[in-house]
């Protein structure tokens, strides 16, 4: 077998942040690369660098950390799985000591090197957990433990009822009625599934070249229709709440804030299915706050974190403990129901994923 | 012989060429390098290959390429089409206020890109100042959709964000033309329209041709624009370039799609260059 020799862009992947500054050779050269860029690490400090969903790098959030775990965030926000891997990929282990992974990304983050494991004992919380999310094989990698999902959900179809009425199936998104006012998301897995539930397609992430083609031949035909494909959560959120778009496949995020700004927003699962995820705290390769991102992962278990998670973003929360603190209404609002899981695709890995960005493209560019 | 002299001039130039070194050739090396390389789960390894190239040639990146050079084209044209006028009227007309003027033109610089790409969704949007004016003036009975989420609103942008720069280098031209030649050209009984044909256009071409590069270039390269401001078709080559280092972690293809954009902006110079001479004055 011959070897390969491989590349990170920033620094060799076999090379510990300690070593780099080691081989780096005095002290003073360590400060200027820490001045640089590399990611500061204090005993005393209770700072955490947190690369996440903008979800979750929300002020409250930030101050839910500060006040209940005694922790600073200080937040840099991805928008997709792939954007997550990439920075990391290209030296953003070193900037970052944690992480917010979809459940399809843990296996391959691991794999690359990228995250690092915990110890169980240090996430008592993990006990608080619904069954469903404790103890899964996403988030296990060679034995290793990855992370204990705080947050579970769907991304699913968001409506202003006063223009659509109540919505039940993907229909809107493939209605001419609606043609200019719907949104979808500018992402291959996302987007890709859509068509393959809309198709009746059973395994949306193990599709064929055949079926991918397919899947490409109706998004192609429902591009007239579409207003704008959404890449930043910002945008979809502004297009709906200023009636650019009446219909969206995006996260249930969006909820509140158009609320909040006195639209009667819908939001449905639909009845073909909806891209299932859930999502935990994740240390990322060589942090030396492992102990604090242990302590913010358990703290995202707690009860209180989850209640205060569901009440001001409406996600569902992976705690028992903290769906047992919400009235029954909202619990119910919220669909909190682990019994509907099964509505949902979760999200994997494309077998051949440069294909499936390929086909994105190639919808986008026809 | 006294070689001091020559020393001296190189030391002199140590620096700048120290700089260019590393901060062009360096990087520009580092990219052919990596666009001959490939990525396999995750890692970037070094076994050379055509293949980046080979995928050039896919009718995906043909497409959204040829859609790139035409949007970049009808920006540089539009431009052009606009700030010829404003920059002669700068550099020949004006007087008094030539300062406040030229000031007024670099003003939107010192705002963000991005402030600037999203004042036009307030501008262009269903509910927009636009459309709000025309519904009101009762020139449109509903809101005009296409005016944002389209190519028009990329191109629109585009424009103002880069017009600036081909406005400045084209008021430098034309504000050291020589006014001798005006009052010849007078003399000789050439009206206003002969005199701007024969003397001030062939003299102002080469601030026309460094003016067009200045739009084209970063035309060609744009990205946040497009996928902000532009409808569902309007994908563009730095997209798809931003997404192979940003989204996809495949540096070995974006690396060769970046050296074909640049291919094409060399081009461009080339012939913008070629036909930037001042010419028809002897």
């Amino acid at each position: 077998m011959t070897h390969r020799p491989t590349f990170n862009i920033l620094a060799p992947s076999n090379i510990s942040r300690r070593g780099l500054l080691k081989a780096m050779g005095p002290p003073g050269l360590g400060g200027v690369a820490l001045a640089g860029g590399l990611r500061p690490s204090f005993a005393q400090d209770k700072t955490l660098n947190y690369f996440t969903w903008s979800a979750w790098g929300d002020k409250q959030f930030v101050a839910d950390a500060k006040e209940n775990a005694g922790l600073d965030l200080k937040t840099t926000f991805y928008s997709s799985s792939d954007e997550m891997m990439a920075k990391l990929r290209g030296g953003g282990t070193r900037l970052y000591d944690m992480i917010v992974p979809v459940q399809n990304y843990v296996h391959l983050a691991a794999k690359a090197g990228l995250i690092e494991p915990m110890d169980p004992a240090n996430l008592p919380n993990a006990s608080l957990v619904f069954p469903e999310f404790q103890g899964t094989e996403d988030w296990s990698y060679e034995g290793k433990l990855y992370g204990v999902p705080f947050v579970w959900g769907a991304n699913a179809i968001a409506f202003n009822r006063k223009e659509t009425g109540d919505v039940t199936s993907m229909d809107p998104l493939f209605d001419p009625k609606y043609a200019g006012k719907i949104a979808m998301r500018d992402e291959p897995e996302d987007s890709l599934a859509v068509g393959a539930m809309r198709l009746g397609i059973e395994k949306p992430f193990q599709m064929g070249e055949a079926e991918l083609q397919e899947v490409k031949k109706l998004l192609i035909s429902q591009k007239p229709l579409v207003r704008s494909y959404w890449r930043d959560f910002a945008d979809v959120r502004n297009m709906l709440a200023s009636g650019e778009v009446v219909v969206a496949w995006t996260f249930l995020a969006v909820i509140a804030p158009l609320r909040e700004a006195g639209i009667d927003a819908g939001w449905v699962w639909p009845k073909e299915g909806a891209v299932g995820w859930n999502e935990a705290v994740t240390p990322v390769k060589g942090t030396q706050n492992l102990a604090l991102v242990e302590q913010y992962a358990n703290h995202t278990l707690s009860a209180e974190f989850g209640e205060m998670m569901a009440r001001t973003t409406r996600y569902a929360p992976a705690s028992k403990a903290a769906v047992d603190k919400l009235e029954p209404e909202m619990v119910k609002d919220l669909g909190i129901d682990t019994s509907t899981i099964s509505r949902l695709v979760f999200k994997q890995v494309p077998p051949d994923k440069a294909r499936w960005n390929e086909i994105w493209n190639e919808v986008k560019a026809a | 012989m006294d070689r001091r002299p020559l020393l001296s001039a190189l030391s002199f130039l140590a620096l700048p060429n120290a700089w260019l070194f590393a901060f062009f050739v360096l990087p520009m090396a580092t990219m052919v390098l990596y666009s001959f390389w490939q990525v396999i789960d995750y890692e970037i390894v070094a076994d050379f290959t055509f293949r980046n190239y080979q995928r050039l040639t896919q009718n995906l990146y043909v497409t959204v390429f040829w859609r790139t050079v035409k949007i970049s084209i009808y920006v540089t044209a539009l431009s052009l089409l606009i700030g010829y006028p404003v920059a002669y009227y700068l550099a020949r007309r004006v007087k008094r206020f030539r300062l406040t003027m030229l000031m007024l033109i670099i003003l939107p610089l010192w705002t963000s890109y991005l402030v600037r790409t999203y004042a036009w969704m307030l501008l262009l949007g269903t509910n927009g100042v636009i459309n709000k004016a025309l519904l009101a003036v009762g020139i449109v009975d509903e809101p005009v959709s296409w005016l944002l989420y389209s190519d028009f609103a990329v191109t629109v942008a585009l424009v103002h964000i880069y017009m600036p720069f081909l406005i400045l280098p084209l008021y430098a031209v034309m504000e050291k033309l020589d006014g001798s030649l005006f009052e010849a050209a007078r003399d000789l009984g050439g009206g206003r329209l002969r005199t701007f044909l024969y003397v001030t256009l062939p003299l102002s071409l080469p601030g026309v041709a460094t003016g067009c590069i200045f739009v084209f270039i970063p035309s060609m390269g744009s990205f946040v624009t497009p996928e902000l401001l532009g409808g569902t078709r309007s994908i563009l080559i730095g997209s798809i370039i931003a997404q192979q280092f940003g989204v996809t972690y495949d540096y070995p293809f974006g690396s060769a799609l970046a050296l074909a954009v640049m291919a094409a902006i060399l081009a461009f110079a080339a012939v913008a260059l070629r036909y930037g001479r001042p010419r028809g004055v002897r």
